[in-house]
């Protein structure tokens, strides 16, 4: 972990309220791997936010982010040439699967960020199904092409089977993520979600076998297989931090091995783990 | 640390406000033996002194809990938290009467001799009326102050902030609140005051320190920036020696 400084080398608006921050941390960059997440300090607010790593190489990481607070909208004016205060890399990230195989991976809105740095390093090694489901067309994420230029293990990301969906059908399928990558998951040697707190009960909830069993012909039937594949499937979880190291407890949450911190212990864990019914967010 | 590893309270635990953090942790810990015996034999092996905090939902607790690292080498010292606002029952039950927290420290007092620091609670109708009760059972020097109880509301979905109506809040926004009650207190006991409270600069930590502490602490600025103490510290040295201060006693309670 290291306290840095990071040079903004680029910084876009690449959807309604989402923003790309491009910046130049090398030590960051050497060390991160996919699922670990930076904290950047916002000005004078008393919090460093937690951002995932979206991508990262060349001595430069990516942040995918929405502005939605006082922390992010801060961010979301700071510009190319500025300078940012970073604690990074932090968390365990994802285990990355063995040998090759089929993996799957599951994004609900901003869970896209930290699943593209991990599909851009799988690619070469495994066939990666991309499933990114959010509420509405606008919310979708086409890599930016900055990106691609200054971050050059995400041109792999272009090459990938991406499938879209919205809530509202208003661009690639209709319906959820996770409805969609159902029948993906039937042929898959591997799966990783990274989603909105609704999105991991809609799993936990296939996974416990606790939905409707009338229901079964509207799609919610999940296969034993899929049921184990999601069992053991790595998830990344996103909870309200304070120091991101673990000293805290303020990101602690309940799970099968007993109470585990997000920021040091995560924020991977293997899904089957989470004790989803104990975390509100 | 506690008698037995205790959970916490439910999340949302954190919420940010104004130049301030609202948190309701709800003292989550793995309990007093767990970290004597994981914990303790690295604080040994540290430069710096461990001060550990404990608390409980009795009296009896915090006894056993100081009799139980009263001998582990690597404690250097014990701090009686009896000012926690996030627990139903305990802490700041003690905290809140002149009574029970004299009655509290004289008993832990009986079953350990290393130093003893009592933590206190603002949010107390009398903060002096306490300490000086505290400082006449056996304490070795007061902490002032704990965080401050309050509220945050989502308004959009008509919910508290945090998973309890009210949480205890620290940072900026605290700290003249606590330079107050530090002022008061230091100038009413005979024992060292430890300032506390929205200490992020070394600014701060001078304003504590001419108020009457002996030391401070420093928590919640540590979120915000990890070297702040560092900062604070170079801060004090630069200070005293452009003010050609040559003992920090020079300057401490001189308001």
């Amino acid at each position: 972990m290291y306290k840095s400084t990071m040079h903004v080398l680029h910084h876009e608006r690449v959807g309604i309220d989402t923003f790309l921050l491009i910046a130049g941390a090398p030590e960051v960059a050497r060390e991160s791997r996919p699922g670990q997440f930076v904290m950047v300090r916002c000005g004078e607010l008393p919090l460093r936010r937690p951002i995932s790593v979206h991508a990262s190489s060349e001595g430069s990481i990516a942040l995918l982010y929405r502005a939605v607070g006082d922390g992010t909208t801060w961010l979301s004016s700071i510009e190319q040439g500025q300078s940012l205060d970073i604690t990074g890399p932090l968390g365990n990230g994802y285990s990355l699967p063995d040998g090759n195989g089929r993996v799957v991976l599951v994004a609900g809105g901003m869970g896209i960020a930290p699943l593209c740095f991990l599909a851009a390093r799988l690619a070469a090694s495994h066939e990666v199904i991309l499933v990114h489901g959010a509420r509405t067309a606008a919310e979708l994420y086409e890599v930016p092409g900055a990106l691609c230029e200054m971050v050059s293990e995400t041109r792999a990301l272009r090459g990938l089977r991406w499938i879209r969906a919205t809530d509202d059908g208003s661009n690639g399928a209709c319906g959820s993520a996770l409805d969609l990558a159902l029948p993906h998951l039937e042929q898959a040697d591997y799966a990783y979600l990274c989603g909105p707190h609704g999105m991991c009960v809609a799993a936990h909830d296939r996974v416990a076998n606790t939905i409707d069993i009338t229901r079964q012909s509207g799609g919610l039937y999940c296969s034993p297989k899929v049921r184990e594949l999601l069992c053991a499937a790595q998830v990344s979880l996103e909870v309200r931090m304070g120091c991101g190291v673990g000293a805290c407890y303020a990101c602690s949450i309940p799970t099968v091995q007993g109470r585990r911190k997000v920021c040091a212990d995560g924020p991977v864990f293997r899904f089957g783990d989470v004790l989803w019914e104990g975390i509100c967010t | 640390m506690t008698l037995v590893p205790w959970e916490g309270n439910e999340q949302p635990r954190i919420w940010e406000t104004d130049a301030g953090v609202l948190n309701s942790i709800g003292l989550e810990n793995i309990g007093v033996a767990v970290a004597i015996r994981e914990k303790a034999p690295l604080w040994a092996t540290w430069k710096v002194p461990v001060i550990v905090n404990i608390a409980g939902h009795t009296v009896d607790e915090y006894i056993e809990v100081a009799r139980m690292v009263d001998p582990v080498e690597g404690i250097a010292a014990i701090e009686v938290n009896i000012s926690c606002p996030n627990l139903e029952r305990g802490s700041l039950e003690f905290g809140t009467s002149a009574v029970t927290a004299a009655r509290l420290t004289s008993a832990v007092r009986t079953v350990t001799t290393l130093p003893l620091i009592v933590k206190l609670s603002p949010n107390v109708t009398d903060i002096v009326e306490i300490a000086t009760a505290v400082a006449a059972s056996g304490a070795d020097a007061l902490c002032v102050i704990n965080t401050l109880r309050g509220t945050a509301i989502d308004v959009e979905r008509r919910r508290f902030r945090l998973g309890r109506p009210a949480g205890g809040l620290s940072g900026p926004a605290i700290k003249p609140v606590a330079l107050h009650m530090v002022h008061r207190v230091a100038h009413a006991v005979d024992i060292p005051v430890i300032g506390c409270g929205g200490i992020c600069r070394w600014r701060d930590a001078l304003e504590f320190i001419m108020a009457g502490a002996t030391a401070v602490q420093v928590g919640t600025a540590t979120f915000t920036d990890p070297d702040s103490m560092i900062s604070i510290i170079d801060g004090i040295e630069a200070y005293v020696r452009q003010c050609d201060v040559a003992d920090l006693g020079e300057i401490r309670g001189i308001l």
